[in-house]
Parts: C-alpha cells; structure tokens; sequence
C-alpha cells in the first residue's frame, strides 16, 4: 500500500473540508467556522473554569474536594464520548460516501478503519477538546503542583479510546434494529443536545455559582459535596487517581486505564473491521415491515399537501423532537436573564413568548422546503406555480407550530398569572411574531436549504445559518423593542403596530421566497448538470 | 400541428462553457424517439431544459402546442418527466407519495387509483406500493419515478437513463408501457446509453456530440449506404469512438 500517497490524500479532504480553492484563491469553508466555534468554546470553558476552580481555592477547598468536579467532568466526557463515536462510526464507518470505495481497494479491513478512525477524529474527540482538556487545564492551573500533569496526556488519550470500542459495537448493534441513516440522524440529534447543554452550563450555570455570595456562606462547599462520585471502577475514577493519587495508586490507576484502554481498541478493531467486511448489504438494509395506512388518493391539493407533510413530520421524529426541544429551550432563554434583568410579570411573558415564537417559527419553517429534499423539483415539472407551492406549505407548519405556540401561552399565561387582558395582548403581539418567523423562516429555506442535509438541526447551509442568527435576533430585539416604544405613545395601540408591522415583513419574505423558487436552479444543478450533461 | 415536443435552437451555457449548442428536435405524436450520445455530451441538460429543470439560455421548448417559456403550466401539464434521480420522497410509502403527485396535477382520485394500481401490476411493483420508499431498491424507485410520470396520462413522456437500475423483465416491462403510450397518440423522448435497447424500442433517434445534434432518423435513414449495419456500429461511426476489438 502506498502509505504516503493515502495519507496525502486524507490530507486533501480534511482541508478540502475547510478551504476551497476557486479561480486560484483560497475560501473559507463551514469545517473552519466548526474548528473556530470548537476552539473558542473550548477557551471560553477554559476560562470559566478557571474562575471557578481559583474560586474554590480561595474558599479553602482543597484540591482533592475539587476533584469531585474533575471526576464529573469525566464521567461526562466518557458519556458524550461514548454518545459521539456511536455518531462518527455511523458517520464515518458505515455511511461515508466515500467506503465503497475503500471497501474495493486492495486494502485489509484494518486499515480501512484505521483510515475511517483517523476522518472521525474531530468527532469522536470534541467531548475530550470541548470539556476534558479545559477542565484539566483549569485545575491545574488552580490547583498548581496538585496534579500528574505528565501524566494528562495518557489519560486523556484513554479516555478518548475506551469509549471508542463500546460505541462501535453500540452501532453496529444499532444498525441491524433501525435504518443507519435514522440513527446517525437521531444520534447526531443527542449530540448537538449535549453540546448544546454544555454551553448553557458554562453560559449561564457557572457565573451563577461564582455569584450572590455563595462562596462566603460556604454555600459553594455543600454544591461541591453533592456531586455524586462516579463508580469507584470506572474510567472517570481511573483517570482522577491516575492524575491526583499518590504515586504508586496513580501508576496502579494509569494501567486500568490503559489496559480499558486495549481492550476498547481491540474491540474496535474487531467489530469495526467486520462491519466494514459484511458491507452495504447489512448497512443500507432498512426495515421492509413497516407499512402506513393505505392513503386516500384526493384532488385538493391543500388536502394532499398537508397529508404528506404530516407524515413527513410524524416519521422522522429526530427533527420533530429537535423541533419540539428547541421550542423548550427558546421559551426558557429569557429566564437565564432574571437575575441581571429583573420584569415583571407581563413584560416577562412578552420576552419568553417572543423568544419562543422567533425560535420556533424559524425552526420549523426554514426547515419546512429543504426538508423536502430533491422532490422539491417538483414544483418545477408539476403544473403548479411557486407561490402556491409556498402557501400550500403554510397549513403544514402551522399545524407544528401552533400547538407548541399555545402550549407555551398557556404555560406561561398560568404560571406568571396574567390576568386576561394582558394574556389576549401577550397572545396577538406573539402570534404577529410567530407569523412573521414563519415567513423569514420560508425565504431561509428556500435561500440557504441543503437539500442533502444529514443533521437535523444543519439544513441549512453554513451560510444561512450566519444569516438565520442575524435574522433572529434582530427579529426580537425588533419585538421587544417595539412594546416600550409603543408604550410612550399613548393611544395608539402596540397591538395593531405589531400586526401592520408583521403584515409587511410577511408580504416581503413570501413574496421574497418566491423569487428565489422561481428562479433557475442554482450551483448544485449546474455543478451536476457540467459533470453530467 | 401540435407536436408533444418541439425544441428550436436549445442553448445551455454554464459560465464560458456551452454544455447544450442550439439543439433542435421534434418529437411526434404515436413514436418513440431515442437521445443517444456519449458520456457529457449534454443528453441530460437537454432534457433538463426540456422540462423547465434548467432555463435555456436560448431557444424556445413547445410541449404539445404550450410554449414552455410563456405558458408553463400548460406545458407542464401535457409532460411527464423521469430524472435520472428520482424526485421521491423517502419517508412516504409509493402509493402515498404517487396520490401526492396525482394531487399536483389534479388528477380525478378514481382514475389515479386506478392508474397507479394498472401501471404498478404491469412493472411488477408488488408489496413495495405500500412501503417506504427509503427500503426501495434504485430499480423499484424508478418503476415508482415512471408511475408519478404517468399518473396524469401525458402527451409528452421524458425519460432520463431509465433502464440503469432495472432487472431484464422490468426491463421489458417498461418498453412495453413506453410503446403502449406511443401507441395511444403520446410522443416518448427517452435518453439511454444502451445501444440495443434503443434499436429495438425506439421509432426514431436523435444523436448528440458536444452538445450538438450530429445525426437524427430512423436507423434505416442512419444507416444510409451502409447495409446491415447496426445503431452500435452507425453511433461509433459517427461519434468517431475506437472500437471494442472484441
């Protein structure tokens, strides 16, 4: 096997993943913005945890009470790893384009997967950048002379590896029960999530902790004694006496972990090497049994729209319940804000609901036209124009939308305990907010839609999702500004100012929406259409 | 007089590069017209423009009297289209995602029943009308691709590499349904690379080279002076490919 040449060539794609060259310049491309967003989450963690840890040592926790955080963050660590190569294996070890490919190369299995392994690095390994490295880095910058810091590198490589091994027997098993491509899909849904709950931990959790004095009526201490331990054999437990124990219990501790460690390779290695050789036939193979309800064939087309884009929805759960905890996630935003930024009650409404409604609006609409897919052609062969195409899609996202939307009223209605004017005004100002998301959402979509999506949460090309955050937020600071300014005129209601306003900025996003479904198709088809014509 | 498909002076550039060169053609009511050509030789953005996929950068596409350009409803009306990737949709059964596409084209529930049931028993779709088009094989998904095609019963079939994913007896299958439809007044463009299948279904070919059309007939029109040869031995000729020694 030519080595050097293989290598070379995985080179290329990696960096083929982050720049691209056209007309003889290099451009940016989405893997940068992940590596970038990757390293900044990673030093903004480093830092909080830094504080944290500094905040312990000045309270006079000592460095083994601390290691309760340090043994948490890698229990975490293993999880999500765990939960992270179930994913890259899917990804990259039985869904890659490209295995074919190196499944006919004179190539044994065990290189493959070496090869495979190595593209899966930057995800089987983010838990361990993201979370593991900061942690360490911060502990023992607080805590100086406290840990094995020669020691570090080992362990965290074995917590890198011992994971590796029961995710991808975890996957192969998977695969023979669901389609691959659900699992990945739901799998790289939890991951997200986890990621996701990560950040608000380090957004919101961690200033709060070093806040309102709990250092000083020790407060701080008790949180610290409620961590639970992890399981005394674990690799979590390993990897804290391999850096914090005594000497010979460290080296003790250090060789569990490598040999979890060899262990959780050579299992990798086998399973892995198998799930390449059995190949597609097993991979591809989805569950022939599942039969829908035979379909009343109709002539309306609202019916028919609306029938497919129910089962569309209610099939691929991963993005209904991405959906779904999205919508959880935006409705709880603003409470993070409390403590800096006190309301009241009815001012507090307005925020979760407009933050629920521009969230939710956008999470279900912009998905709504590239999760279609390529049959969106459709609308290009079928004698059907492409406004009618669009307000066809309307009912369908509605009857997502909605439920959630009411859901969130009334759990907020309740719980503050608005009184009914307020609750009706609260409900039309986030209802016009709702609406105008919807139809921003339908123009994202149809601008920036990937219809060869593989993430639930990434239909949308790198792009758009720049253009989607800039468009949310500036949809609800437009609201939330749009209530006090409104106030200081009196007589002239915020509730028709917030309906005339969501009136034109719908006009102009469907209308805008339009345009760019009417127009000729765009890169990919001509992309495909030079290489195929 | 009202052809299924006219094409006048067809022109597709991407950026400096002509991918289609002012391509014209005719396909007739009741025939069976092949689009032969090598790889690249700008088969598929020509039927792409062909069905309003891609807009011609010039010339003019007429689909059973309906200018594609100015009436596209109509024209799209009197057009099926096979791409050579199925637009389907992968969580929806066949039937399913077959009523939707009759929806679009307003086909009376009935008759696309009933059509969807008569073309599904011809091309041998079976148990897969009723599941997920995710668990289809490529063959069951073009059977599937040719059925949303058809359900509207149109003037103009278009078909892009059909035969690629198909088992010999679908195969047959499918010329039998495409001359069963030139048979009942339709006009049938169907682009394939394999040689043997156009001789034996097609009425008529239409050969093109870089984008160009460089021959159109009958292969008794194509063969001209050169006896018994066959559409294989004519195409190399004239698209000057080396041939196969053995």
């Amino acid at each position: 096997m030519n080595r050097a040449g293989v290598l070379r060539s995985r080179l290329t794609l990696a960096r083929a993943e982050m720049f691209t060259r056209e007309r003889g310049r290099w451009r940016a491309r989405a893997g940068l913005g992940a590596v970038v967003l990757a390293v900044a989450i990673s030093a903004l963690l480093t830092y909080s945890l830094t504080r944290l840890f500094a905040a312990f040592a000045a309270d006079g926790v000592t460095a083994l009470e601390a290691a309760r955080v340090l043994a948490a963050v890698f229990a975490t660590t293993a999880l999500g790893t765990l939960l992270f190569d179930l994913h890259a294996t899917m990804a990259t070890l039985l869904l890659a384009p490209d295995l074919e490919l190196l499944r006919r190369a004179p190539l044994p299995a065990r290189t493959v997967l070496a090869l495979k392994l190595l593209d899966a690095l930057p995800l089987s390994s983010t838990m361990i950048l993201a979370l593991a490295i900061p942690t360490t880095i911060a502990f023992a910058l607080a805590y100086p002379g406290a840990l094995h810091v020669g020691l570090a590198p080992f362990v965290l490589a074995a917590l890198w590896a011992i994971p590796l091994g029961l995710g991808v027997a975890a996957a192969a098993a998977l695969v023979r029960i669901a389609p691959a491509a659900l699992v990945r899909e739901t799998i790289g849904l939890l991951t997200t999530l986890a990621l996701t709950l990560t950040w608000l931990t380090n957004t919101f959790l961690l200033p709060r902790l070093l806040s309102e004095g709990r250092m000083l009526d020790g407060t701080l201490r008790s949180l610290l004694a409620q961590i639970p331990a992890p399981l005394a054999a674990s690799p979590a437990t390993w990897a804290v006496d391999a850096l914090l124990a005594p000497w010979p219990h460290a080296l003790v501790a250090l060789g569990l972990l490598g040999v979890g460690a060899a262990l959780s390779l050579t299992l990798a290695a086998m399973i892995g090497a198998r799930a390449l050789q059995r190949g597609s036939e097993v991979i591809h193979a989805t569950p022939a049994g599942r039969r829908a309800s035979r379909v009343a064939f109709t002539v309306s087309r609202a019916s028919a729209f609306l029938q497919r884009d129910l089962a569309l929805y209610l099939r691929d759960w991963t993005v209904m319940s991405d959906i779904v905890v999205a919508a959880l996630l935006w409705t709880l935003l603003p409470l993070a804000f409390l403590p800096v930024l006190p309301m009241p009650p009815v001012v507090l409404a307005h925020t979760m609901l407009v933050a629920l409604t521009v969230g939710l609006g956008h999470e279900v609409a912009s998905r709504a036209l590239p999760f279609e897919r390529d049959a969106i052609q459709w609308l290009r062969i079928a004698p059907i124009r492409p406004a009618r195409w669009v307000a066809l899609r309307v009912p369908g996202v509605l009857v997502i939308a909605l439920p959630l939307f009411l859901l969130g009223w009334v759990a907020v209605a309740v719980t503050l305990r608005l009184g009914p004017s307020e609750a009706s005004d609260v409900l039309l100002q986030s209802g016009a907010a709702l609406a105008t998301s919807i139809a921003i959402g339908f123009w994202v979509g149809a601008a920036f839609g990937d219809p060869a999506w593989r993430h639930p949460r990434a239909m949308l090309k790198g792009t758009g999702r720049l253009v989607a955050v800039l468009l949310l937020v500036g949809q609800a600071a437009m609201w939330l500004a749009l209530r006090p300014m409104l106030a200081g005129w009196p007589g002239f209601p915020a509730t028709l100012a917030a309906l005339v306003v969501a009136a034109g900025v719908i006009l102009a996003s469907l209308s805008g929406t339009t345009r760019v479904l009417s127009r000729a198709p765009g890169q990919r088809d001509r992309t495909a259409a030079r290489s195929n014509r | 007089m009202n052809h299924p498909l006219i094409l006048e002076g067809i022109t597709r550039r991407f950026g400096a590069f002509t991918a289609v060169d002012g391509v014209s053609l005719e396909v007739r009511a009741g025939e069976i017209v092949g689009f032969l050509g090598a790889n690249g030789a700008g088969k598929t953005t020509t039927l792409r423009c062909a069905c309003g996929l891609l807009t011609p950068d010039a010339g003019r596409v007429t689909i059973s009297g309906h200018d594609l350009g100015s009436d596209p409803l109509e024209a799209r009306r009197a057009m099926g289209f096979v791409p050579d990737r199925p637009f389907l949709y992968e969580r929806l059964t066949s039937r399913e995602c077959l009523a939707f596409v009759a929806a679009l084209y307003t086909v009376p529930p009935a008759q696309a029943e009933a059509r969807v049931e008569t073309l599904s028993a011809r091309l041998q779709l079976g148990d897969a009308l009723d599941q997920p088009i995710e668990s289809h094989s490529l063959g069951t998904r073009q059977k599937v691709a040719l059925i949303a095609a058809l359900v509207h019963a149109p003037a103009l079939l278009m078909l892009d590499e059909p035969l690629g994913g198909l088992d010999p007896a679908s195969a047959r299958a499918l010329r039998d349904v495409l001359r069963e439809h030139a048979d009942a007044g339709g006009g049938v463009l169907v682009s394939t690379h394999l040689l043997d299948v156009a001789e034996r279904t097609c009425d008529r070919v239409v050969m093109l080279q870089r984008g160009r059309v460089i021959a159109a007939g009958t292969l008794a029109e194509l063969r001209g002076n050169r006896g018994d040869a066959t559409l294989e031995q004519v195409f190399l000729e004239l698209t000057r490919l080396p041939e196969n020694p053995a």
